[in-house]
């Protein structure tokens, strides 16, 4: 599923990650076992900070850098998160959010335990 | 023109018991409120208006229950770092009405400084600020290990159908916005209201 993903956002899928809740990649594309560490990190504190405001739960969060790069990072629980990193001029955001994302959470969710 | 004044309102209705509402004030205008201890028992627009209608109805000096405080007072009392009132409040003030008062499903915005210090804002707890400063710095030196320099904006998907945004100015400032996608869409708050936001605040806030 995780190939799936990376079939409906390609060309612009750079790397993505499935990895748990202390950063360690479990199936990846050009994986990169520093960024889930850094991810894991920051959804952590998001998380915190969420729960401290009483916001509602976050599901997912992207970050909008330069050059169109786009981190995409899903929350799946307390144990754990996928990541992409996506070139948002070859894969158009609506396409993401619209149709590979929610294809992908789906199918993680029932998996992942 | 009147003092600026801010500072904590006691209102006691029977249905509810009593609140507590913190308010900022200018000129008579009701620029920020935030009930700390109640967001459920009465709707934070509705104690907008409910605000709104006692400066307008009773011009303040008819109440006794208004206490005027001092920042640092009241910023000990919320326990929250600081909230900032000055000249630069007061102008971001106006443009956020401006651009968001009118948009159904907006249920929170505000702006704050590096320090997690509000400037401005609606139904924003003071409180978490520092937390979402510290959440961007994470963020982007992790991305600097990737040569990636710029964060643009975080855009957060939550339960429930609502959607948040956190918008850096200028490595110095940062706007919160949380709305409801029945009510807005996230493609007109991506590719169009944000940069709008972007544009005013740094009108007013990057000299």
């Amino acid at each position: 599923m995780v190939d799936r993903f990376a079939d409906d956002v390609s060309p612009g899928l750079v790397a993505c990650d499935l990895f748990d809740k202390d950063g360690f990649s479990i199936y990846g594309i050009n994986s990169n076992e520093e960024m889930c560490s850094i991810f894991s990190h920051i959804t952590n504190m998001i998380r915190k900070s969420l729960e401290n405001t009483a916001f509602p739960r976050m599901e997912y969060y992207t970050i909008f850098a330069e050059d169109d790069k786009m981190v995409l990072i899903v929350d799946l629980g307390e144990k754990y998160m996928f990541g992409a990193l996506i070139d948002s001029d070859k894969a158009k955001p609506g396409l993401v959010f619209s149709v590979a994302l929610p294809k992908l959470v789906e199918d993680l969710k029932k998996l992942l335990p | 023109m009147k003092r600026p004044e801010t500072g904590i309102l006691k209102i006691k209705r029977k249905k509810f018991g009593d609140e507590i509402l913190v308010m900022y004030m200018y000129d008579g205008e009701v620029i920020y409120a935030y009930s700390p201890f109640s967001g459920e028992a009465i709707g934070v627009k509705n104690v907008k208006d409910f605000l709104n209608n006692i400066v307008r109805s009773y011009k303040w000096d008819l109440t006794h229950e208004f206490t005027v405080m001092s920042e640092n007072e009241l910023a000990s009392i919320l326990k929250v770092p600081g909230i900032r009132y000055d000249s630069v409040s007061r102008k971001i003030t106006g443009r956020m009405k401006e651009l968001l008062d009118g948009i159904q499903g907006v249920w929170s915005y505000g702006v704050f400084d590096d320090r997690g210090y509000l400037i401005a804002g609606y139904n924003l707890n003071p409180a978490a600020l520092k937390d979402f400063v510290d959440t961007y710095s994470a963020a982007r030196s992790g991305l600097e290990k990737f040569d990636i320099r710029n964060i643009k904006f975080f855009l957060t998907k939550h339960a429930g159908g609502f959607f948040s945004t956190f918008l850096p100015i200028k490595e110095e400032y940062f706007f919160f916005f949380l709305f409801e996608e029945n009510y807005v869409s996230m493609g007109y708050v991506v590719s169009s209201l944000i940069h709008e936001v972007r544009k005013h605040l740094e009108e007013v806030l990057v000299k």
